[in-house]
């Protein structure tokens, strides 16, 4: 059957995720999505796995590509804009971006590890009493810990997140712990993003 | 919703660890302004879990004042 060919070069973010979409709807069988950012390329990835797609990809010199085979049917499939993790605060007037929340530890402070723990359990499940709420919360190091299964402030993360908060969680850091596989909330996320997200809030509070 | 509140963090630290080794579900919040204005942290947890709770702080005589979630603003 004859490959589709979704050329995605020199597209920034939700564009790349909104021709994927497009093609999966338009053709049934084998489409190659070509990308040249890693941003673009882990965002229709997340898409895609999201969405029960089998996908296989090549990283070549920069160049990005993934092959699916489509059936047609994105009737279940969620919004492509959603996977978009490039801040809309970056096209936004600098008076109108949100703030972010950065976790560098799963303590709070330093000097007592006990004491760090519960201040940091405080903080976490106070933010929800935010008005208004960040925009996103960033976890890196061993912050990430935070949002693993068993974690005592995982609901709080879900909770945030149930209302729009963008959690991303430090791939890396991730991988460092050997906590991947337990993740519970947020979305496993690159520098790239972090950087992005970070730069362009109005400010950044750290606990 | 009940909120805990000791007379010290060290007491705060100590609780949250023998609840949640006893496995009950909890949380770590700060004390609600309306109970006391300094910095400190109380725990929360559900009105069906304060019995068990209460009988292991006063084994290890531990001091809790309990508030009703619904009586206290944050």
């Amino acid at each position: 059957m004859k490959q589709k060919i979704v050329d995605a070069r020199g597209e920034l973010c939700p564009k790349p995720l909104i021709m994927t979409r497009k093609a999966i709807k338009d053709y049934s069988g084998p489409i190659e999505i070509i990308l040249d950012n890693e941003t673009a390329f882990g965002n229709v990835s997340r898409f895609l796995t999201d969405n029960g797609k089998d996908m296989t990809s090549t990283e070549d010199d920069g160049l990005f590509h993934i092959f699916i085979d489509s059936d047609g049917d994105t009737s279940r499939m969620s919004a492509a804009e959603d996977y978009c993790t490039v801040p809309v605060t970056l096209n936004t007037p600098s008076d109108k971006r949100g703030f972010v929340i950065a976790i560098k530890g799963d303590k709070m402070g330093r000097g007592d590890d006990d004491l760090g723990s519960i201040l940091i359990q405080a903080f976490c499940n106070t933010i929800i009493e935010l008005e208004p709420l960040p925009e996103a919360i960033v976890l890196y190091n061993s912050g990430i810990k935070l949002t693993v299964e068993g974690s005592p402030v995982l609901p709080a993360f879900k909770e945030l997140e149930q209302h729009g908060v963008k959690i991303l969680v430090c791939g890396t850091c991730t991988d460092y712990f050997e906590l991947k596989n337990s993740i519970g909330a947020g979305i496993i996320s690159n520098m790239y993003d972090i950087m992005e997200c970070l730069a362009g809030a109005s400010k950044v509070v750290s606990p | 919703m009940k909120i805990l509140v000791f007379e010290s963090t060290r007491a705060v630290i100590k609780a949250e660890k023998l609840i949640r080794a006893a496995e009950i579900e909890c949380r770590i919040i700060p004390v609600p302004r309306t109970v006391s204005p300094l910095c400190g942290m109380a725990v929360e947890l559900d009105e069906g879990s304060l019995q068990k709770a209460a009988v292991l702080l006063e084994e290890k005589n531990i001091k809790t004042d309990v508030f009703d979630r619904g009586e206290v603003s944050l």
